[in-house]
């Protein structure tokens, strides 16, 4: 499929260029590029490569930098995102800032009690129990997002159980461009759900200062028509 | 017509201004350019003109609790009701700077205590005087006045506000206080889903009503209120 119909989004601001790395990973993330890899239970793991770029990865509870998290959401419902066909967006976002759909949440080391284990010689009360490498994210994953790239993109994971989505700048997968807000603005709003209580399932929106938008898109659909953006 | 209480779609805040008596005044107007007649044209033709459908809302400096209903409490609990009149403020100017503007230029010139002398070790009796109070009134007023001035009038920020009820007693339009985080009082039409709602406990306590209600005794003995009663007041002091 071509990548044609990038030209035609309008949006901008220049990101810093990606850190160098990936090589090999436990299967479950994807190993090459800025990518997401789907399963079908739901877990969502991001690639070495990406985790890098965006700044995804945990810090220690006390970290004054916590890095990132991000917003997903559908082009449809964000009024501001103009594109000629729908596609599902991310917006990379401070972990400290609320409803971030994705890597946004940690369980930490805590003093062990009574009964328990020591901790590890190279455990730190206070240090994030998983890496965003391998955390999973099943909620978002089963519940959301893979009715969200069934709906948008018509994906499903392939025979090996997956689906791998590709990050894309304004300037195609190597993402150096993101996409930003027209005329010099500096917030959006970009759509949610309330998840828990009575209202569960009610739309919503989030206010997202100085947003970093990108395209979450299936590396299926970019094979088929070509890796490099037209 | 004026925007009263109730909820108002493509509205715009088109004034604001520090009254002589140091109360914030907010004026909200429908969201359009405005025709700007010149004198010729307008006494061309006799026709009573609309000079206007501002509404505005005024929001008062800040005293020390006083009166009846505070005689007996703790220093603690003035304080309180203090801390909750400058934070219900502090709310509702920082939602209104919100739809323009990002957290962190509201906040580089956020400096209420500025020129009180008021600190993390003296607030307790500081926050006594009203003349501290004023002055920190004043401070979040102005800090207000300059960072919204920009957009001011500008019908491109078309908002959807809700304005509750003062009380039981008074039905002038007034800001919501409180929650407002969780009920917001005010957003951007541009957001697609609609934030802004009466509140359960708004609707059940009248707050959407603005008309006038006819007080027990005025309906039934056709007589004028008398001095003390405000038995259904919200929030007074």
């Amino acid at each position: 499929m071509s990548l044609d119909f990038l030209k035609d989004i309008k949006v901008d601001e220049p990101a810093t260029k990606r850190s160098g790395g990936g090589g090999s990973r436990k299967p479950w993330n994807p190993t090459e590029g800025l990518a997401i890899r789907v399963w079908k239970d739901g877990g969502v793991f991001p690639s070495e490569t990406l985790i890098d770029y965006l700044d995804l990865e945990y810090r220690a509870k006390e970290a004054v930098h916590q890095g990132k998290g991000l917003d997903v959401f559908p082009s449809a419902q964000a009024s501001f995102f103009k594109a000629p066909k729908p596609l599902i967006l991310i917006n990379v976002v401070d972990k400290d800032k609320p409803r971030i759909d994705l890597f946004g949440q940690v369980g930490y080391v805590t003093e062990p009690q009574e009964g328990e284990p020591d901790l590890e010689e190279d455990v730190n009360i206070g240090d994030p129990l998983s890496s965003v490498l391998d955390q999973g994210a099943k909620t978002f994953g089963s519940k959301s997002l893979l009715p969200m790239i069934k709906e948008v993109y018509d994906v499903e994971p392939n025979e090996k159980g997956y689906i791998d989505l590709v990050i894309l700048g304004k300037d195609g997968p190597d993402a150096t461009e993101q996409f930003a807000l027209p005329d010099g603005k500096t917030f959006c709003h970009v759509p949610k759900q309330i998840s828990r209580g009575e209202a569960a399932g009610t739309p919503i929106y989030v206010k997202r200062e100085h947003p970093r938008l990108y395209i979450l898109y299936p590396a299926t659909l970019l094979e088929e028509g070509g890796k490099e953006p037209q | 017509m004026p925007i009263g209480v109730g909820i108002s779609e493509n509205v715009m805040l088109s004034k604001v201004s520090i009254g002589e008596k140091g109360a914030l005044e907010l004026y909200f107007d429908e969201a359009k350019e405005a025709a700007k007649a010149n004198i010729f044209d307008k006494l061309s033709t006799a026709k009573v003109e609309n000079d206007g459908n501002e509404t505005r809302i005024l929001v008062f400096p800040f005293k020390p609790p006083t009166g009846v209903r505070n005689e007996g409490k703790t220093e603690d609990e003035l304080l309180d009701i203090t801390s909750q009149d400058m934070s219900k403020v502090k709310n509702q100017l920082t939602q209104i700077l919100e739809l323009y503007l990002t957290n962190d230029e509201i906040n580089k010139t956020y400096d209420p205590y500025a020129g009180t002398g008021v600190d993390g070790t003296n607030y307790r009796t500081m926050l006594r005087s009203e003349e501290t109070l004023e002055k920190i009134f004043s401070n979040m007023a102005n800090w207000f006045v300059d960072l919204v001035t920009p957009f001011v009038g500008d019908p491109k920020y078309k908002l959807r506000l809700k304005l509750v009820r003062q009380s039981k007693d008074k039905h002038f339009a007034t800001l919501p206080g409180k929650f407002l985080e969780q009920n917001p009082m005010v957003e951007l039409m541009d957001v697609p889903t609609p934030m802004v709602k009466f509140t359960k406990w708004e609707l059940d306590n009248g707050l959407d009503n603005g008309s006038p209600i006819a007080r027990p005794d005025e309906a039934a003995e056709g007589g004028a209120p008398r001095e003390g009663d405000n038995a259904f007041s919200f929030g007074q002091r």
